[in-house]
Protein backbone atom coordinates (compact mmCIF):
# COMPACT_ATOMS: atom_id res chain seq x y z
CA UNK A 1 0.00 0.00 0.00
CA UNK A 2 1.23 3.30 -1.22
CA UNK A 3 0.17 6.30 0.69
CA UNK A 4 0.86 9.99 -1.14
CA UNK A 5 0.30 13.17 1.02
CA UNK A 6 0.47 16.29 -1.39
CA UNK A 7 -0.10 19.34 1.22
CA UNK A 8 0.37 22.92 1.08
CA UNK A 9 1.36 22.85 4.64
CA UNK A 10 4.13 20.00 5.13
CA UNK A 11 4.18 19.57 8.98
CA UNK A 12 0.46 18.77 8.86
CA UNK A 13 0.75 16.63 6.17
CA UNK A 14 3.17 14.28 7.58
CA UNK A 15 0.48 14.11 10.52
CA UNK A 16 -2.26 13.22 8.15
CA UNK A 17 0.26 10.53 6.65
CA UNK A 18 0.66 9.21 10.18
CA UNK A 19 -3.30 9.78 11.07
CA UNK A 20 -4.12 7.49 7.86
CA UNK A 21 -1.60 4.87 8.67
CA UNK A 22 -3.08 4.30 11.87
CA UNK A 23 -6.83 4.37 10.62
CA UNK A 24 -5.65 1.82 8.02
CA UNK A 25 -4.40 -0.33 10.91
CA UNK A 26 -7.79 -0.29 13.11
CA UNK A 27 -9.73 -0.87 10.56
CA UNK A 28 -7.51 -3.96 9.32
CA UNK A 29 -7.51 -2.44 5.72
CA UNK A 30 -3.87 -3.24 5.45
CA UNK A 31 -4.72 -5.82 2.69
CA UNK A 32 -7.56 -4.57 1.08
CA UNK A 33 -6.61 -0.97 0.39
CA UNK A 34 -4.35 -0.67 -2.87
CA UNK A 35 -2.83 3.15 -2.55
CA UNK A 36 -4.11 6.62 -1.28
CA UNK A 37 -3.57 9.83 -2.40
CA UNK A 38 -4.34 12.71 0.02
CA UNK A 39 -4.24 16.41 -1.85
CA UNK A 40 -4.77 19.15 1.32
CA UNK A 41 -4.69 23.12 0.94
CA UNK A 42 -5.81 24.29 4.55
CA UNK A 43 -5.84 28.14 2.66
CA UNK A 44 -8.71 27.65 0.45
CA UNK A 45 -9.71 24.81 2.58
CA UNK A 46 -9.93 21.88 0.55
CA UNK A 47 -9.20 18.06 1.58
CA UNK A 48 -9.03 15.59 -0.98
CA UNK A 49 -8.46 12.05 -0.04
CA UNK A 50 -8.69 8.86 -3.00
CA UNK A 51 -8.48 5.54 -1.93
CA UNK A 52 -8.01 2.62 -4.35
CA UNK A 53 -8.97 -0.83 -2.83
CA UNK A 54 -9.91 -4.21 -3.47
CA UNK A 55 -13.23 -5.66 -3.06
CA UNK A 56 -13.18 -9.12 -1.26
CA UNK A 57 -14.89 -12.19 -2.62
CA UNK A 58 -18.04 -12.96 -0.09
CA UNK A 59 -16.52 -16.03 2.12
CA UNK A 60 -18.31 -16.74 5.24
CA UNK A 61 -17.30 -19.97 6.31
CA UNK A 62 -14.57 -20.22 8.70
CA UNK A 63 -12.77 -23.21 6.22
CA UNK A 64 -12.99 -20.93 3.59
CA UNK A 65 -11.41 -17.91 5.36
CA UNK A 66 -8.60 -19.96 7.70
CA UNK A 67 -6.52 -22.62 7.45
CA UNK A 68 -7.60 -24.67 10.33
CA UNK A 69 -5.72 -27.89 12.05
CA UNK A 70 -6.00 -29.95 14.79
CA UNK A 71 -3.16 -30.17 17.65
CA UNK A 72 -3.21 -32.68 20.74
CA UNK A 73 -7.40 -31.85 21.08
CA UNK A 74 -6.91 -28.10 20.59
CA UNK A 75 -7.77 -26.59 16.82
CA UNK A 76 -5.77 -23.85 15.68
CA UNK A 77 -7.55 -21.56 13.48
CA UNK A 78 -5.05 -19.34 11.04
CA UNK A 79 -6.93 -16.30 9.09
CA UNK A 80 -5.82 -14.86 5.97
CA UNK A 81 -7.19 -11.60 6.28
CA UNK A 82 -6.95 -9.96 9.73
CA UNK A 83 -10.40 -8.39 8.65
CA UNK A 84 -12.50 -11.36 9.53
CA UNK A 85 -10.48 -11.68 13.22
CA UNK A 86 -12.96 -9.94 15.04
CA UNK A 87 -16.58 -11.84 13.40
CA UNK A 88 -14.59 -15.06 14.24
CA UNK A 89 -13.97 -14.35 17.47
CA UNK A 90 -17.46 -12.87 18.05
CA UNK A 91 -18.83 -16.47 16.55
CA UNK A 92 -16.61 -18.36 18.26
CA UNK A 93 -16.92 -17.60 21.74
CA UNK A 94 -21.11 -17.73 21.29
CA UNK A 95 -20.72 -21.09 19.79
CA UNK A 96 -17.88 -22.51 22.19
CA UNK A 97 -17.90 -19.99 25.39
CA UNK A 98 -15.19 -17.81 26.04
CA UNK A 99 -12.94 -19.63 28.43
CA UNK A 100 -12.65 -22.45 25.29
CA UNK A 101 -11.19 -19.73 22.87
CA UNK A 102 -8.13 -17.89 22.90
CA UNK A 103 -6.62 -15.29 20.18
CA UNK A 104 -2.91 -17.05 20.33
CA UNK A 105 -1.73 -14.20 17.71
CA UNK A 106 -2.95 -11.48 15.29
CA UNK A 107 -4.55 -13.78 13.11
CA UNK A 108 -4.46 -17.08 15.30
CA UNK A 109 -7.11 -18.25 17.47
CA UNK A 110 -6.90 -21.87 19.34
CA UNK A 111 -10.51 -23.39 19.98
CA UNK A 112 -10.20 -26.29 23.03
CA UNK A 113 -11.94 -29.84 22.38
CA UNK A 114 -13.64 -28.62 19.04
CA UNK A 115 -14.20 -30.67 15.76
CA UNK A 116 -12.19 -29.04 13.31
CA UNK A 117 -15.17 -30.53 10.42
CA UNK A 118 -17.80 -28.35 12.24
CA UNK A 119 -15.47 -25.16 12.55
CA UNK A 120 -14.93 -25.53 8.80
CA UNK A 121 -18.67 -25.19 7.95
CA UNK A 122 -19.50 -22.37 10.66
CA UNK A 123 -20.52 -18.97 9.41
CA UNK A 124 -19.07 -16.34 11.11
CA UNK A 125 -21.36 -13.98 9.56
CA UNK A 126 -24.74 -13.53 7.74
CA UNK A 127 -24.04 -11.10 5.29
CA UNK A 128 -20.77 -10.56 3.30
CA UNK A 129 -18.01 -7.85 4.59
CA UNK A 130 -18.40 -5.00 2.79
CA UNK A 131 -14.67 -3.31 2.06
CA UNK A 132 -16.30 -0.02 0.45
CA UNK A 133 -18.45 0.06 3.35
CA UNK A 134 -14.71 -0.09 5.62
CA UNK A 135 -13.10 2.69 3.22
CA UNK A 136 -16.06 4.82 3.74
CA UNK A 137 -15.39 4.81 7.67
CA UNK A 138 -11.90 5.43 7.07
CA UNK A 139 -12.20 8.30 5.02
CA UNK A 140 -14.93 9.99 7.20
CA UNK A 141 -12.46 9.03 10.44
CA UNK A 142 -9.42 11.05 8.35
CA UNK A 143 -11.12 14.00 6.44
CA UNK A 144 -11.17 16.99 8.73
CA UNK A 145 -14.56 17.36 10.62
CA UNK A 146 -14.99 20.88 9.93
CA UNK A 147 -15.12 20.29 6.42
CA UNK A 148 -19.03 19.53 5.82
CA UNK A 149 -19.30 19.86 2.05
CA UNK A 150 -18.31 16.73 0.62
CA UNK A 151 -18.72 15.56 -3.32
CA UNK A 152 -17.84 11.94 -3.23
CA UNK A 153 -17.37 9.35 -6.72
CA UNK A 154 -16.87 5.82 -6.60
CA UNK A 155 -15.72 4.16 -9.99
CA UNK A 156 -15.14 0.55 -9.56
CA UNK A 157 -12.67 0.43 -6.82
CA UNK A 158 -11.90 3.96 -6.80
CA UNK A 159 -13.24 6.31 -4.18
CA UNK A 160 -12.58 9.78 -4.13
CA UNK A 161 -13.77 12.13 -1.72
CA UNK A 162 -13.58 15.80 -1.23
CA UNK A 163 -14.22 18.07 1.60
CA UNK A 164 -14.95 21.57 1.52
CA UNK A 165 -16.15 24.71 3.68
CA UNK A 166 -17.63 26.30 0.69
CA UNK A 167 -19.46 24.74 -2.38
CA UNK A 168 -16.74 23.21 -4.53
CA UNK A 169 -16.47 24.65 -7.66
CA UNK A 170 -15.77 22.85 -10.93
CA UNK A 171 -12.05 23.67 -11.58
CA UNK A 172 -11.23 22.22 -8.37
CA UNK A 173 -13.31 18.93 -9.08
CA UNK A 174 -10.96 18.63 -12.31
CA UNK A 175 -8.00 19.08 -10.39
CA UNK A 176 -9.12 16.04 -7.98
CA UNK A 177 -10.16 13.84 -11.00
CA UNK A 178 -6.53 14.63 -11.91
CA UNK A 179 -4.76 13.01 -9.10
CA UNK A 180 -3.51 9.81 -9.73
CA UNK A 181 -3.52 6.80 -7.07
CA UNK A 182 0.05 4.90 -7.16
CA UNK A 183 -0.08 1.31 -5.87
CA UNK B 1 1.94 32.96 49.66
CA UNK B 2 1.16 29.50 49.75
CA UNK B 3 3.97 27.32 47.81
CA UNK B 4 2.57 23.89 46.78
CA UNK B 5 4.29 20.43 46.77
CA UNK B 6 3.70 16.73 45.93
CA UNK B 7 5.13 14.53 49.00
CA UNK B 8 6.27 10.67 47.69
CA UNK B 9 7.74 8.33 50.74
CA UNK B 10 6.49 5.86 53.07
CA UNK B 11 4.03 5.78 55.73
CA UNK B 12 6.74 5.68 58.49
CA UNK B 13 7.24 8.58 60.59
CA UNK B 14 4.89 10.79 58.00
CA UNK B 15 3.04 12.20 61.05
CA UNK B 16 6.55 14.24 61.92
CA UNK B 17 5.52 15.82 58.58
CA UNK B 18 1.77 16.31 59.74
CA UNK B 19 2.74 17.40 62.26
CA UNK B 20 5.50 20.34 60.73
CA UNK B 21 2.11 21.07 58.39
CA UNK B 22 -0.35 22.28 60.95
CA UNK B 23 2.33 23.79 63.34
CA UNK B 24 3.52 26.04 60.18
CA UNK B 25 -0.54 26.77 59.00
CA UNK B 26 -0.19 24.66 56.37
CA UNK B 27 -2.52 22.38 54.63
CA UNK B 28 -2.81 18.91 53.64
CA UNK B 29 -4.85 19.07 50.47
CA UNK B 30 -5.08 15.88 49.69
CA UNK B 31 -3.56 12.59 51.22
CA UNK B 32 -3.34 8.95 49.30
CA UNK B 33 -2.30 5.45 51.20
CA UNK B 34 -1.33 3.04 48.34
CA UNK B 35 -0.20 0.27 50.69
CA UNK B 36 2.78 1.41 52.74
CA UNK B 37 3.60 4.17 50.17
CA UNK B 38 2.00 7.94 51.13
CA UNK B 39 1.26 10.57 48.43
CA UNK B 40 0.57 13.31 49.83
CA UNK B 41 -0.88 17.20 48.05
CA UNK B 42 0.11 19.87 50.18
CA UNK B 43 0.55 23.56 50.19
CA UNK B 44 2.80 25.54 53.42
CA UNK B 45 3.78 28.99 53.84
CA UNK B 46 6.77 29.75 51.47
CA UNK B 47 9.24 30.55 53.94
CA UNK B 48 8.90 27.18 55.71
CA UNK B 49 9.67 25.12 52.89
CA UNK B 50 13.44 25.15 53.14
CA UNK B 51 12.76 23.39 56.60
CA UNK B 52 10.04 21.05 55.08
CA UNK B 53 12.36 19.65 52.66
CA UNK B 54 14.54 18.90 55.43
CA UNK B 55 12.17 16.80 57.29
CA UNK B 56 11.33 15.42 53.93
CA UNK B 57 15.15 14.34 53.94
CA UNK B 58 14.87 12.90 57.21
CA UNK B 59 11.72 10.50 56.46
CA UNK B 60 13.52 9.56 53.15
CA UNK B 61 10.42 11.21 51.17
CA UNK B 62 10.78 13.00 47.72
CA UNK B 63 8.85 16.54 47.70
CA UNK B 64 8.86 18.30 43.97
CA UNK B 65 7.49 21.51 43.09
CA UNK B 66 3.44 21.17 42.09
CA UNK B 67 2.36 24.65 41.62
CA UNK B 68 -0.52 23.38 39.57
CA UNK B 69 -2.19 21.92 43.72
CA UNK B 70 -5.59 23.36 44.33
CA UNK B 71 -6.66 24.30 40.65
CA UNK B 72 -9.49 23.29 38.48
CA UNK B 73 -7.68 23.21 34.59
CA UNK B 74 -10.10 22.86 31.62
CA UNK B 75 -9.27 20.95 28.70
CA UNK B 76 -11.42 22.12 25.58
CA UNK B 77 -11.73 19.79 22.34
CA UNK B 78 -12.56 21.50 19.35
CA UNK B 79 -15.61 18.36 19.54
CA UNK B 80 -16.30 15.24 21.09
CA UNK B 81 -15.90 13.22 18.13
CA UNK B 82 -13.14 10.39 17.46
CA UNK B 83 -11.44 13.35 15.28
CA UNK B 84 -10.27 15.16 18.51
CA UNK B 85 -11.04 12.82 21.37
CA UNK B 86 -9.74 10.89 23.40
CA UNK B 87 -5.94 10.53 22.40
CA UNK B 88 -4.65 14.56 22.76
CA UNK B 89 -6.83 15.68 25.58
CA UNK B 90 -6.92 12.81 27.90
CA UNK B 91 -2.89 12.23 27.57
CA UNK B 92 -2.65 15.83 28.20
CA UNK B 93 -5.20 15.78 31.06
CA UNK B 94 -3.45 13.50 32.62
CA UNK B 95 -0.32 14.78 32.61
CA UNK B 96 -1.62 18.09 34.63
CA UNK B 97 -2.87 15.45 37.04
CA UNK B 98 0.48 13.90 37.73
CA UNK B 99 1.48 17.76 38.50
CA UNK B 100 -1.56 18.40 41.00
CA UNK B 101 -4.31 19.73 39.11
CA UNK B 102 -7.73 18.89 38.70
CA UNK B 103 -8.98 18.32 35.57
CA UNK B 104 -12.02 18.48 33.61
CA UNK B 105 -12.59 17.56 29.86
CA UNK B 106 -14.80 19.80 27.96
CA UNK B 107 -15.96 19.46 24.07
CA UNK B 108 -17.61 22.01 21.97
CA UNK B 109 -20.25 22.06 19.67
CA UNK B 110 -18.33 23.91 17.12
CA UNK B 111 -15.33 23.98 17.85
CA UNK B 112 -14.08 23.07 14.19
CA UNK B 113 -13.82 24.47 10.95
CA UNK B 114 -12.83 27.60 9.91
CA UNK B 115 -16.37 29.79 9.20
CA UNK B 116 -18.01 27.95 11.69
CA UNK B 117 -15.78 27.90 14.71
CA UNK B 118 -17.14 29.52 17.72
CA UNK B 119 -17.63 29.24 21.03
CA UNK B 120 -21.16 29.79 22.66
CA UNK B 121 -21.94 32.22 26.27
CA UNK B 122 -22.57 28.93 28.06
CA UNK B 123 -19.21 27.21 26.64
CA UNK B 124 -17.25 30.04 27.67
CA UNK B 125 -18.97 30.68 31.03
CA UNK B 126 -17.92 26.56 31.54
CA UNK B 127 -14.53 27.19 30.96
CA UNK B 128 -14.34 30.68 33.06
CA UNK B 129 -15.63 28.34 35.91
CA UNK B 130 -11.97 26.92 35.46
CA UNK B 131 -8.76 28.83 36.81
CA UNK B 132 -6.81 27.90 33.45
CA UNK B 133 -7.93 26.56 30.14
CA UNK B 134 -6.10 24.20 27.57
CA UNK B 135 -7.33 24.22 23.95
CA UNK B 136 -6.33 20.93 22.21
CA UNK B 137 -6.27 22.23 18.21
CA UNK B 138 -5.37 20.57 15.39
CA UNK B 139 -2.65 20.23 12.86
CA UNK B 140 -2.71 23.24 9.77
CA UNK B 141 -0.88 26.68 10.79
CA UNK B 142 -2.89 28.28 8.22
CA UNK B 143 -6.06 27.29 10.14
CA UNK B 144 -4.65 28.03 13.83
CA UNK B 145 -3.15 31.60 13.30
CA UNK B 146 -6.30 32.69 11.22
CA UNK B 147 -9.52 30.87 12.64
CA UNK B 148 -8.88 29.55 16.23
CA UNK B 149 -8.46 32.53 18.37
CA UNK B 150 -12.18 32.68 17.72
CA UNK B 151 -12.53 30.35 20.33
CA UNK B 152 -10.69 31.99 23.01
CA UNK B 153 -9.84 35.53 22.44
CA UNK B 154 -12.18 36.91 24.96
CA UNK B 155 -11.84 34.19 27.68
CA UNK B 156 -10.68 35.84 31.01
CA UNK B 157 -8.82 32.85 32.35
CA UNK B 158 -5.52 31.95 30.70
CA UNK B 159 -5.17 29.77 28.02
CA UNK B 160 -2.79 27.49 26.40
CA UNK B 161 -2.68 26.32 22.93
CA UNK B 162 -1.29 23.33 21.57
CA UNK B 163 -1.29 22.11 18.38
CA UNK B 164 0.43 20.67 15.58
CA UNK B 165 2.83 23.40 14.30
CA UNK B 166 6.09 23.74 16.20
CA UNK B 167 6.22 27.30 17.13
CA UNK B 168 3.34 30.02 16.67
CA UNK B 169 1.80 32.83 18.00
CA UNK B 170 -1.73 32.71 18.41
CA UNK B 171 -3.53 35.71 19.25
CA UNK B 172 -5.60 35.84 22.96
CA UNK B 173 -3.48 32.71 23.91
CA UNK B 174 -1.11 32.78 26.89
CA UNK B 175 1.37 30.27 26.04
CA UNK B 176 1.50 27.18 22.97
CA UNK B 177 3.04 23.96 22.66
CA UNK B 178 3.99 22.75 19.05
CA UNK B 179 3.69 18.90 18.25
CA UNK B 180 0.53 18.08 19.97
CA UNK B 181 -2.06 18.33 16.83
CA UNK B 182 -4.52 15.41 15.95
CA UNK B 183 -2.91 12.56 16.46
CA UNK B 184 -4.46 9.05 16.38
CA UNK B 185 -2.94 7.08 19.47
CA UNK B 186 -1.72 7.29 22.78
CA UNK B 187 1.11 9.76 23.44
CA UNK B 188 4.16 6.97 24.56
CA UNK B 189 7.43 8.32 23.12
CA UNK B 190 9.71 10.22 25.07
CA UNK B 191 9.51 12.83 22.64
CA UNK B 192 5.89 13.56 23.16
CA UNK B 193 5.58 12.92 27.31
CA UNK B 194 8.26 15.87 27.17
CA UNK B 195 5.71 17.89 25.00
CA UNK B 196 3.04 17.30 27.68
CA UNK B 197 5.16 18.10 30.32
CA UNK B 198 6.02 21.20 29.05
CA UNK B 199 2.33 21.89 28.82
CA UNK B 200 1.78 21.40 32.66
CA UNK B 201 4.78 23.40 32.78
CA UNK B 202 3.09 26.58 31.74
CA UNK B 203 0.37 26.08 33.43
CA UNK B 204 2.16 25.95 36.42
CA UNK B 205 3.93 28.92 35.46
CA UNK B 206 0.73 30.92 34.32
CA UNK B 207 -0.94 30.03 37.79
CA UNK B 208 1.88 31.14 39.71
CA UNK B 209 1.91 34.18 38.31
CA UNK B 210 -1.70 34.54 39.09
CA UNK B 211 -1.25 33.91 42.75
CA UNK B 212 1.22 36.02 42.67
CA UNK B 213 -1.26 38.99 41.62
CA UNK B 214 -3.45 37.82 43.78
CA UNK B 215 -1.05 38.23 47.09
CA UNK B 216 -1.22 41.75 46.35
CA UNK B 217 -5.13 41.50 47.05
CA UNK B 218 -5.04 38.70 49.06
CA UNK B 219 -8.20 36.81 49.60
CA UNK B 220 -10.11 37.31 53.05
CA UNK B 221 -10.00 33.30 53.92
CA UNK B 222 -7.59 30.25 52.35
CA UNK B 223 -9.69 28.13 49.82
CA UNK B 224 -7.47 25.34 51.78
CA UNK B 225 -9.29 26.61 55.09
CA UNK B 226 -12.41 26.79 53.54
CA UNK B 227 -12.77 23.13 52.45
CA UNK B 228 -11.73 21.49 55.53
CA UNK B 229 -14.59 23.42 57.10
CA UNK B 230 -16.83 23.06 54.47
CA UNK B 231 -15.88 19.12 54.59
CA UNK B 232 -16.57 19.38 58.58
CA UNK B 233 -19.80 21.29 58.72
CA UNK B 234 -21.72 19.87 55.65
CA UNK B 235 -20.61 16.25 55.73
CA UNK B 236 -23.17 15.06 53.26
CA UNK B 237 -20.00 16.38 50.86
CA UNK B 238 -18.07 13.93 51.74
CA UNK B 239 -20.46 10.91 50.93
CA UNK B 240 -21.02 12.47 47.23
CA UNK B 241 -19.96 10.07 44.26
CA UNK B 242 -18.28 12.46 42.20
CA UNK B 243 -14.45 12.41 42.46
CA UNK B 244 -12.88 15.13 44.75
CA UNK B 245 -15.99 16.24 45.79
CA UNK B 246 -14.27 19.57 47.05
CA UNK B 247 -12.71 20.86 43.90
CA UNK B 248 -9.71 23.60 45.15
CA UNK B 249 -9.30 26.38 42.94
CA UNK B 250 -7.47 29.53 42.93
CA UNK B 251 -10.04 31.94 44.45
CA UNK B 252 -12.32 29.43 45.96
CA UNK B 253 -14.22 26.30 45.60
CA UNK B 254 -16.42 23.32 43.54
CA UNK B 255 -18.04 21.82 45.92
CA UNK B 256 -19.97 18.69 44.56
CA UNK B 257 -23.25 19.09 45.84
CA UNK B 258 -26.59 20.30 44.33
CA UNK B 259 -27.07 23.96 44.48
CA UNK B 260 -30.71 23.99 45.22
CA UNK B 261 -30.37 21.71 48.04
CA UNK B 262 -27.16 23.01 49.83
CA UNK B 263 -26.13 26.80 49.10
CA UNK B 264 -28.29 27.61 52.39
CA UNK B 265 -26.03 25.16 54.61
CA UNK B 266 -22.68 25.97 52.60
CA UNK B 267 -23.57 29.79 52.80
CA UNK B 268 -23.85 29.03 56.89
CA UNK B 269 -20.33 27.38 57.31
CA UNK B 270 -18.53 29.15 59.34
CA UNK B 271 -14.17 30.05 58.86
CA UNK B 272 -12.45 31.75 60.83
CA UNK B 273 -15.44 33.24 62.65
CA UNK B 274 -17.49 34.22 59.50
CA UNK B 275 -19.98 32.87 58.03
CA UNK B 276 -18.97 31.99 54.12
CA UNK B 277 -22.16 33.53 52.37
CA UNK B 278 -20.43 36.67 54.02
CA UNK B 279 -17.19 36.18 52.67
CA UNK B 280 -18.05 35.30 49.00
CA UNK B 281 -19.90 34.73 46.34
CA UNK B 282 -21.68 31.51 45.50
CA UNK B 283 -23.82 30.86 42.41
CA UNK B 284 -24.75 27.99 40.65
CA UNK B 285 -22.27 25.97 38.31
CA UNK B 286 -23.27 25.09 35.03
CA UNK B 287 -21.22 21.96 35.26
CA UNK B 288 -24.64 19.75 37.03
CA UNK B 289 -25.93 22.23 39.23
CA UNK B 290 -23.05 22.01 41.52
CA UNK B 291 -21.96 24.75 44.02
CA UNK B 292 -18.95 27.29 43.12
CA UNK B 293 -17.93 29.54 45.60
CA UNK B 294 -15.65 32.69 44.95
CA UNK B 295 -13.96 34.41 47.97
CA UNK B 296 -13.80 37.70 48.14
CA UNK B 297 -10.39 39.80 48.28
CA UNK B 298 -9.59 41.23 51.62
CA UNK B 299 -9.86 44.95 49.69
CA UNK B 300 -13.44 44.15 49.14
CA UNK B 301 -13.97 44.74 52.83
CA UNK B 302 -11.49 47.94 54.00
Amino acid sequence: MKIVVVSSDSKGGEMYRHIIERNVEDLALGSSVVGIVVLIKPELPLFVIKVRYKERESKNKLGELAKIEQRSGNVRIVLEDEIDLGDALKTLWSTYGRDKVEQSGRTEIVVKGADPDSLRELKIRKERVSVSEKVNELVNRVIPEGLRVRYAVREGDLLMVMAAEDPIPEDWKRMATDLAVDT
Amino acid sequence: MLKYFIFEGGMYKHEILLEFIDDVGGFVIQKTVIGLDLIMNLAIPEEEAARLQELVTEVNGKLRDAPLIGTEVAVVAPTLSRHHLPHPACDIAENLRRHGAKTNIIGLARGVGQKIVHTSIQERQLIEEHDLAVFTLGNFEHCLKKFKSELFKDLSVPVIVTGGPPELEIEGASGYVGGIGRYPERARTLDMIERLRKVSEIAGKLIEERRKEMDLDPLIIEPALVKTEVERQVPEVLDALSPNPVTLKVDGLRIKLPYDDYKDKVASVVVDGRRLGEVSRITKSLMRNYILVRILPESYFS
